[in-house]
């Protein structure tokens, strides 16, 4: 009887203790989904099968997705992403897309018919047109989500490739495999 | 005043190498012929490319700027002699990428008719903002190798008062010896460049490093010293080691301090120019001379008649590898700059550019194959090597590893790349390829985060704009509900309601006649 | 003065509670990946550790023993190594919301850590005073900390290494474990 009222008291104390502590110590948002988020790319394309790159960050912390989901983030953000949380680096979930070359939109102007559609598609506003205008991209801020091309009546956006000049250059990596179980011959 | 540089000020590792300087510096500087064909790459200095200012068909003359700097980092180019312009073609540039890029092709017209486009200047009567503007105009980036536009250079020094000015005849890379003959044959040139930039910044001193074992370069420079009698020079004898030559390792044999990682020589007070930069800019500010040509060391096992050579920029190097008796049998390799930190270039159908100081030329058995790597043993010899004071050995298994990021927080920036580590490794591990392939990676990746971060910034304020519109246009149906549901609801108010709207659509029906304007 | 350092020595090295004692091997294994994460789990277990030891004394001297109930002691410790923990959780997430996620189930398995428990115990087993349970506690989570370190440090670097294929992972993990085991006995017979 006295061990039972004892163990009831010890775990109403403590019970009552945390109560108290986890109002006092309670946290407001979650940073963790920021810090997640700053690493994604932040094309709002949707390949990832959320409705954007902060719904995928959730569900990333929320471990509802894995960290292989998005491509064109592709290599670096999954490993910057492991790297973050402390999760295991795997290849690009081939489910989702493949890693692509970096493309921007450009409209052809002989087609445009100034119906806005893609502008109202755009999640960067990277468009700039009115109603009965003429539409243009601007490339600089053009992520190439490609979210756009499907809204377009007239079928005249096409996506293409940036140019990597020698800004974009960098040098190849070694070649590691000679070295790998390699004994000294 | 001729001081000897206490050895106990020196920098953590360095190799001694084996020179190979006498092979070219036998005889005197020669001048390279004019060839058939100039061709003048528009981005060859650090920074953004210039922008053309002639088209195809001009006919230029020698010193005639034909390309204009781009933003603040960029330089001019300008026409080594008369020639007809044949356009702006994509050619392969002398580039370890072995991409094509825009150049300003010229046909020499065999004429060396050359234009005054810069009038003299009297170098004693020179202020800052004229310099920099001829030192801009003349189109001069660093010689030494790194080809920073030294208008800007000179700009950012002028800020800091009482900086010492660094004279770097050091040249301390293997087989190059162009800064050598220049101080042997035109070291006045070099201290009165020197000169123009201590009465303009405002400096105390200049520093003149010199390896020791370059006699008649001492010999040359210190009786320039003499005769020019200015107390603010000092020679400093250097010890001969690789990479004593470089920048930040150079301040440190002079003064003992370090140059703090991330930061320029110009924050702790020092300005380091190479002796060509000065001589440029001398004849800019007293001829009028934009930067048109260059002292190139051609050498190697791989080559003739080595020696050094005044080469019009844009002379095709394999022009200037028969100006110097041509190819022996048996060579390989063709390498922009030393056999420390070149480039190998592809062909020889590149041009000379301001940051060629030398072309080497090696032969078969010179050259180590790359596949010959073996595993790392974790020796420690490329760590005690390493004048950046870093750790090779680590950098290497984060690289080998992916992680960028572990490799940036061991000051993977800091790396000079000068190659030491490479030279030492017993496993032939080409280690400064991994840290150049991971420094541009780095450089990528941070561009791709800034990019992001723009387009996740452009992305949340539509969606804010979007809000806003959305509660704006609820707010007004919200409105109108209201104001519907609070008026009467007899058949008299309504007919006064719709009476009141036609008299207002009446009212716009004729001022839109009286104006005229159709819709 | 002297027992307690004995007790630190005889913690940290020579009784080493993970590679001697092989307790509380769950996390060493589970956070060990990273040197960043298995700090943090090393300081949320020293926390751990060291107040419930020092509350497993007090409930077992103050209300157990005088109300003759030492049966309960394993239930009426593992009641408060599982309140401290849950505090502990609520002070990491404020603290560091991301090491939070990053140790994931790791910081509620703290709980089961026979390495807690095991300190409680073993401080009634030996009779120790309020001041030595806490130091003991103490001692023993400076003595896991030291060993997690240590080994996320050598996994760090065995991840970038060159390790045959049958070995990657764990294996090369738990070879590594068994060395640092056998490099611990050398300090026998020290205290």
């Amino acid at each position: 009887m006295v061990a039972v009222l004892l163990l009831t008291s010890l775990a109403l104390a403590f019970g009552l203790a945390l109560g108290f502590a986890a109002q006092r110590f309670r946290i407001e948002g979650d940073p963790v989904v920021d810090q997640v988020d700053a690493l994604l790319p932040q094309t709002q394309c949707g390949q990832c099968s959320f409705a954007g790159c902060r719904p995928y960050a959730e569900a990333i912390v929320d471990n509802r997705a894995d960290i292989n989901q998005c491509p064109p983030g592709g290599e670096p953000t999954i490993r910057a992403l492991a790297d973050l949380l402390s999760r295991e680096a795997k290849p690009l979930n081939p489910e989702n897309g493949e890693e692509k070359p970096a493309t921007v939109a450009v409209i052809d102007e002989d087609t445009c018919i100034g119906c806005t559609l893609c502008i109202q598609a755009c999640p960067v506003d990277a468009i700039v047109g009115g109603p009965k205008q003429m539409h243009t991209v601007i490339a600089r801020e053009c992520t190439g989500c490609d979210l756009c091309l499907e809204p377009c009546p007239v079928d005249c956006i096409d996506m293409v490739v940036v140019k990597t000049g020698l800004a974009a250059w960098s040098w190849p990596k070694p070649d590691t495999t000679a070295t790998n179980n390699k004994s000294a011959a | 005043m001729i001081k000897e540089s206490p050895l106990a000020k020196s920098f953590h590792g360095g190799l001694k190498l084996n020179g190979h300087k006498l092979e070219s510096t036998g005889g005197t500087l020669r001048s390279a012929p004019v060839p058939a064909r100039l061709v003048l790459p528009l981005n060859q200095h650090a920074g953004r490319a210039a922008v053309p200012l002639v088209s195809a068909g001009d006919r230029v003359l020698g010193y005639q700027e034909i390309a204009r700097p781009d933003g603040e980092i960029s330089c001019a180019l300008h026409a080594p002699t008369s020639a007809t312009v044949l356009g702006v073609q994509r050619l392969p540039m002398p580039h370890p990428s072995g991409l094509m890029g825009d150049c300003l092709v010229l046909e020499p017209d065999g004429k060396n008719e050359f234009g005054n486009f810069l009038p003299a200047i009297d170098p004693d009567s020179l202020d800052l903002p004229t310099l920099l503007k001829r030192v801009s105009d003349a189109g001069i980036a660093g010689l030494g190798g790194a080809a920073f536009p030294t208008a800007t250079k000179l700009a950012v020094a002028a800020a800091t008062t009482g900086i010492t000015l660094v004279i770097n005849g050091a040249e301390c890379e293997p087989y190059i010896t162009c800064d050598d003959m220049l101080m042997r044959e035109q070291s006045d040139q070099i201290l009165l460049g020197a000169k123009i930039i201590l009465d303009t910044l405002g400096a105390q001193r200049a520093l003149v490093a010199i390896e020791r074992d370059k006699l008649k370069a001492l010999e040359s420079m210190s009786a320039a010293i003499e005769r020019l009698g200015d107390p603010r020079f000092q020679l400093e004898k250097i010890f001969t080691i690789y990479p004593a030559g470089g920048e930040r390792q150079l301040i440190q044999v002079l003064s003992g301090k370090e140059v703090p990682a991330g930061k320029l020589p110009i924050d702790i007070g020092y300005l380091c120019q190479n002796v060509a930069t000065l001589v440029a800019i001398y004849r800019a500010v007293k001829d009028g001379q934009p930067l048109v040509s260059r002292i190139t060391t051609v050498t190697g096992s791989g080559i003739a008649e080595p020696g050094n050579y005044l080469a019009m920029l844009g002379t095709p190097l394999e022009t200037l590898a028969e100006s110097a008796g041509g190819y022996t049998p048996g060579a390989t390799r063709l390498i922009m700059g030393g056999p420390m930190m070149g480039i190998a270039l592809p062909s020889d159908e590149v041009p000379v550019v301001k940051a060629t100081n030398c072309v080497l030329v090696l032969q078969e058995d010179e050259v180590r194959a790359s596949g010959d790597q073996m595993p790392c043993i974790r020796c420690g010899e490329c760590e005690q090597i390493c004048p950046a004071q870093l750790q090779p050995q680590e950098l290497y298994w984060h690289i080998r590893g992916n992680d960028l990021a572990g490799a940036d927080e061991l000051n993977l920036s800091a790396c000079i790349e000068c190659g030491c580590c490479d030279f030492v490794c017993p496993s032939h591990i080409p280690l400064s390829q991994y840290y150049r392939f991971a420094k541009s990676q780095v450089r990528l990746l941070d561009a791709r985060r800034v990019q992001s971060d723009i387009a996740r910034q452009r992305f949340e304020d539509r969606k804010e704009r979007l809000d806003a519109e959305a509660a704006r246009r609820k707010e007004r149906l919200e409105e109108k509900r209201k104001k519907r549901a609070s008026r009467e609801n007899t058949p008299k108010a309504i007919k006064g309601e719709i009476d009141a709207i036609l008299a207002r659509t009446r009212g716009k029906v004729a001022d839109s006649d009286e104006g005229g304007e159709t819709r | 003065m002297k027992e307690l350092a004995l007790i630190i020595l005889s913690t940290v090295l020579v009784n080493n509670f993970v590679l001697v004692k092989f307790l509380g091997l769950c996390p060493f294994m589970g956070v060990s990946r990273k040197l960043e994460s298995a700090l943090g789990m090393a300081a949320a277990t020293t926390f751990v550790l060291t107040v419930s030891a020092a509350c497993s004394y007090l409930v077992d001297t103050y209300l157990l023993a005088p109300l003759e109930l030492e049966y309960l002691r394993t239930i009426a410790f593992i009641l408060v190594i599982a309140a401290v923990v849950q505090f502990t959780e609520m002070m990491v997430q404020k603290v560091s919301p991301l090491l939070y996620q990053v140790l994931g189930i790791y910081l509620p398995l703290i709980t089961t850590n026979c390495a807690v428990l095991g300190v409680a115990l073993l401080n009634v087993q030996e009779s120790h005073s309020f001041v030595e349970s806490l130091v003991y506690g103490f001692g023993a989570a400076t003595g896991f900390s030291l060993v997690l370190a240590l080994f996320a440090a050598m996994r760090e670097r065995m991840a970038m290494a060159d390790v045959p294929e049958p070995f990657q992972g764990a294996a090369i993990a738990l070879i590594t474990a068994g060395l640092m085991s056998m490099a611990f006995l050398g300090f026998t017979g020290l205290v």
